[in-house]
């Protein structure tokens, strides 16, 4: 038989054990990480001191919750839903931040990504990226659209779905607190 | 006629090449991890950090590029030099800290073991070796391509090498 024939199919045998290799190893990684993945965050449990970073800003923040009241939201761009929540959570924002609760929209998709998603609907020095690591251990199931209330103390009080009871509490108690401020004055 | 020294020359080239392309990919694919490292780990300030993290995936792929393209001396001394100088500091680091992330290969999760540094080890003697037995031009191509896949499993391996060697020690049962 030719010499470069053998040669060739050596070559073949040697790339297929490689690739072999590459896969076994990222099935054996991908069961570890499936072992390992953080569970659902319980109320009442501390929110972990994960950081992110906001998105066209250079520093971290950390860690997201801040102690200070704080609404951490999950929308991705592959969900159907979420793109129909920016113009609630934005209408949201000024009310939140005159009742003292930061917003955030947390996301560990890349950049770019979540500017053609949010196409100005929502203000991207809210959204916080983190690495996809940080962001499971917030949001174990990658729930969308969905949010943590986290109190000052960094305590988790509410999980949900955006748009369930204690969604659409934490809405009117924000729409609310307008008018109850003018009455106080 | 290719001889044995030819072939394990080329073998080393072609690894020392295609760990250096892995490297320098890993670091794009996690860029903003591997430039918050430099910061977390190694206490490069942020703004010299955003210049060193793309000075290194630059230098790993023009050292990549002279060792698989026609300058293979010149680029094994700069893969040694890169090599030898990445293992000092993190050795270093390890040695000091105990807990560094290296993230040299984009295994940024995990913080720096034993085995990263022996592999690194081994990376640096087969760098010497490749030098040491110098290029030959004229290797027939399809010599040069069972080189390749044979290089492309010592790359496998050695970038899983902690993997590896934690589960190849794992008692079973």
């Amino acid at each position: 038989m030719d010499e470069r024939i053998i040669y060739l199919v050596l070559a073949v045998l040697a790339f297929a054990v490689a690739l072999n290799l590459k896969l076994t190893i990222a099935v054996l990684q991908a069961g570890r990480r499936e072992r390992n993945a953080p569970s659902p965050l319980l109320v009442g449990e501390p929110v972990p001191p994960v950081s992110g970073r906001a998105v066209g800003q250079r520093g971290l923040r950390w860690p997201v919750t801040d102690g200070q009241p704080v609404a951490l939201l999950f929308l991705s761009s592959r969900c159907p839903k979420c793109a129909g929540k920016l113009a609630e959570l934005e209408r949201l924002l000024p009310a939140a931040q005159r009742a003292g609760l930061a917003v955030w929209l947390i996301s560990h998709e890349p950049a770019w990504r979540l500017r053609r998603f949010l196409g100005g609907r929502f203000p991207l020095s809210r959204v916080l990226r983190l690495n996809r690591r940080d962001y499971q251990l917030l949001n174990a199931t990658a729930a969308s659209p969905a949010y943590l209330f986290v109190n000052d103390a960094g305590v988790l009080e509410a999980t949900g779905l955006i748009g369930d009871d204690n969604w659409l509490a934490l809405r009117a108690q924000l729409s609310d607190a307008p008018a109850m401020e003018d009455q106080a004055a | 006629m290719i001889t044995p020294p030819m072939f394990i020359a080329e073998i080393l080239r072609y690894f020392v090449g295609l760990l250096l392309l892995a490297a320098a990919v890993a670091k794009l694919r996690g860029f903003d991890g591997f430039r918050a490292n430099l910061t977390e780990s190694f206490g490069v300030g942020a703004a010299y950090g955003g210049l060193l993290a793309p000075a290194v995936v630059l230098a790993e792929l023009a050292a990549a590029a002279l060792v698989l393209g026609a300058a293979v001396r010149p680029g094994m001394w700069a893969a040694l030099c890169m090599f030898g100088l990445f293992t000092a500091l993190l050795g270093y680091k390890f040695y000091t800290q105990s807990v560094v992330r290296c993230g040299c290969f984009g295994e940024a999760e995990r913080a720096l073991s034993g085995f990263d540094l022996l592999r690194n080890a081994l990376v640096i003697a087969a760098i010497a070796a490749g030098l040491a037995l110098g290029h030959t031009a004229g290797v027939p191509p399809h010599a040069a391509i069972l080189a390749a896949a044979l290089a492309t499993i010592a790359c496998v391996v050695t970038i899983h090498f902690h993997e590896l060697a934690v589960l190849l020690g794992r008692p079973h049962g």
